[in-house]
């Protein structure tokens, strides 16, 4: 998830070219970090005690956490530590763009520095885009300008949204900052209302590319083109997403109706009530999800 | 690919079930779903109206069926089949398991619950546990 935020960041900023990125990304997961470069980075051990181990593996069969051990240079603690940050997807994505020779250690170091400020994450926000908290995650990209009464709603649904995106279509899931939509028409849009005390509104909008994409994944099957078995696709991706979101406010008490969902081509949303726009990247493109209430 | 209305599919067996959704992509991947648990003649209805008419020509074993549907919903289409057929399994697939839902389906005669997106593992439980019984 960590390189999906960062590595569309890195893209919009024109510091790194798709082509490259995509490269990066299919190369990153063949890699392992280096367990002495990562035991310098954290003060473990110096660069002359990890030559010293590379040295003894070349002569026998062992692990460098062995070797390592063995010498005195690291404790079976700091050994586990450094195998589970071997895993972290923020320190692979470093090391390939560096090896790769696209950024330097230094200019990554300080993009995440300007990435935090830009989207004003604290170290808990940040945290939970590299561990993959998606509900920490949508509540730090859905920031109103002015003070939203349904904005913890909006979160748990966007939450929801998102966690089956990841579940039944891409695991390269990011979003942006939500936007109050003005005017806006999407090649395709798919949604469905949820009737209860109020009425909320839901679609999710986007090209004939994109959602051909999602539709093939969520149904398990391919088509040859965004027809109306890929619509019925899409509209049961929504209705299971707002099924489950009906299920949770029903454990609060909160009852509300779906109403079946619907599909529009070449839609043009007009809005009469106020309605927020979440852009939400997949590995194929871009599509909008739109949340809102009617009345 | 059109969605056509509700259709039969699969080798003739003994054994008939039922699945009632206005989704041809549940339909499909449930009719999957069931096959991989137990051999048997899948029929499908698209909506509520076709699952009653599907059900009193055929007399299925088993029906899953799906709640919001349009023409008849999948509640009505309940009330509709039990009425005739006090004995009907009739399981509720539906990724509305809301309280109210769960409640109006269970004094509907419903004879269980499945939330989807639904696991194979619960699946298979909920048919053998239902057929065990008999009709």
């Amino acid at each position: 998830m960590f390189s999906a935020f960062f590595g569309n960041y890195l893209l919009n900023k024109g510091l790194v070219q798709l082509e490259d990125m995509k490269h990066v990304l299919d190369v990153m997961h063949t890699k392992h970090l280096k367990l002495g470069v990562l035991a310098i980075n954290l003060g473990y051990m110096t660069a002359k005690e990890v030559e010293n181990v590379h040295h003894k593996q070349a002569i026998m069969d062992k692990y460098f956490g062995e070797v390592a051990i063995e010498q005195g240079y690291l404790t079976e603690k700091q050994l586990e530590k450094l195998l589970s940050a071997q895993k972290s997807e923020r320190l692979l994505l470093a090391q390939t763009l560096i090896e790769e020779g696209i950024m330097s250690h230094e200019s990554f170091e300080e993009e995440i520095r300007l990435y935090k400020i830009e989207y004003g994450l604290n170290d808990d926000q940040f945290e939970a885009i590299k561990s993959g908290d998606v509900h920490v995650i949508a509540t730090a990209f859905m920031t109103f300008e002015k003070k939203v009464e349904a904005q913890q709603f909006y979160i748990d649904f966007v939450t929801l949204f998102v966690k089956n995106l990841i579940r039944f279509v891409d695991t390269q899931v990011s979003i942006d900052r939500v936007q109050r939509i003005e005017e806006l028409e999407y090649e395709h849009l798919i949604s469905q209302y949820l009737v209860g005390e109020d009425t909320f509104f839901t679609a999710f909008g986007g090209s004939s590319e994109i959602l051909l994409d999602l539709a093939e994944k969520y149904a398990e099957t391919s088509f040859e083109s965004f027809d109306d078995y890929a619509v019925d696709s899409c509209q049961e991706f929504l209705n299971v997403t707002t099924g489950l979101f009906a299920v949770n406010l029903s454990d609060q008490n909160i009852d509300y109706t779906l109403k079946p969902p619907t599909y529009v081509e070449n839609a043009l949303v007009r809005p009469q009530k106020t309605l927020y726009r979440i852009p939400v990247k997949l590995s194929r493109g871009t599509i909008y999800l739109i949340v809102g209430h009617l009345d | 690919m059109q969605l056509g209305k509700g259709c039969q599919s699969g080798e003739p067996e003994d054994m008939k079930i039922l699945l009632c959704d206005d989704s041809i992509t549940v339909r499909k991947k449930l009719a999957q779903s069931v096959k991989s648990i137990i051999d048997c003649e899948i029929i499908e209805a698209a909506n509520g109206q076709e699952a009653v008419k599907f059900y009193n020509e055929n007399n299925p074993e088993l029906v899953f069926m799906d709640i919001v549907m349009p023409f008849m919903d999948g509640l009505e289409a309940l009330e509709n089949i039990i009425a005739k057929d006090s004995s009907a399994k009739v399981i509720m697939l539906s990724s509305v398991g809301t309280k109210a839902n769960l409640q109006k389906a269970l004094k509907s005669g419903a004879i269980d619950f499945v939330q989807k997106p639904w696991e194979n593992d619960r699946l298979k439980i909920v048919i053998q546990s239902h057929l065990k019984e008999g009709k």
